[in-house]
């Protein structure tokens, strides 16, 4: 009687990991089961694809000699630096809000308006920033804003010191 | 050539990718902003939804992050039909 065993291919284009290599990022594949485990991996030439085997209980049995199907159903998507870049951006701004609320909270326990003044003017700034034309122009304005946001949050913590 | 044209489909695709990030962090500040005008005593609120926001941005899974962003348009949104009702005092709000 033939062995068998449940396994599957996850086709992934040199290309992508090329990609990745080059501008960093993130991989992802949609659709894989969770108890799926690393098996083998080879490389079809004749379509330029890696073929990595995974097994798991969820696939059909394939028999020894028979053509190991590939995952259908999986998407690889490709994140880009830059999107995280930018991501990484607008998280350190609003970190940085949040910090410099707890201080303005801590200063005035009553009175919230300037706190929320200065929070408006900077979601503001952070909204021109973002909705600026060129690529370019956001990054070095996510840095300005970031810069100054921190600064504000020094002169707050040194007056909340006082 | 095909290689070209596959390079400017990802090209495309990065662009596109960077510009509906930038589009849903326009909408969902500009929200805040709304919350902010409308109601005095939102300092708390405003400081979780930047909070979330933040914990959201860090997602790697492309649906969580985009169901996370979804979900808190969908909160502000339902905040400012609160506060434009003046259901501010009597009504929990989202």
């Amino acid at each position: 009687m033939k062995k068998c065993r449940k396994i599957a291919y996850i086709p992934i284009s040199p290309q992508i990991i090329l990609n990745m290599l080059k501008k960093g990022g993130t991989l992802e594949a949609k659709g894989l089961p969770e108890d799926c485990k690393y098996v083998l991996s080879q490389y079809d030439c004749i379509r330029d694809l890696f073929l990595i085997a995974i097994e798991s209980k969820s696939f059909e049995c394939i028999k020894e000699g028979e053509r190991i199907p590939e995952i259908e159903d999986i998407t690889l998507s490709y994140a880009p630096l830059e999107v995280n870049e930018l991501k990484e951006g607008i998280s350190k701004i609003l970190s940085i809000l949040v910090e410099i609320i707890k201080i303005k909270e801590k200063e005035n326990k009553k009175d919230s308006k300037e706190a929320l003044r200065t929070l408006k003017d900077s979601i503001s700034t952070l909204i021109t920033t973002l909705s600026h034309k060129e690529l370019l122009e956001v990054k070095t304005g996510l840095i300005f804003n970031e810069e100054y946001l921190k600064s504000l949050l020094n002169i707050s913590k040194r007056l909340n010191k006082k | 050539m095909k290689e070209k044209m596959k390079k400017n489909n990802k090209e495309k695709v990065e662009i596109k990718k960077i510009c509906k990030l930038r589009q849903n962090m326009i909408e969902i500040l500009s929200l805040i902003i709304e919350v902010i005008e409308k109601d005095e005593n939102s300092l708390n609120y405003i400081k979780d939804k930047l909070i979330s926001l933040k914990e959201i941005l860090a997602f790697e899974n492309k649906e969580n992050f985009r169901w996370g962003l979804n979900f808190v348009r969908e909160t502000l949104k339902r905040r400012i039909k609160c506060l434009e009702k003046g259901e501010s005092k009597n009504e929990k709000m989202p």
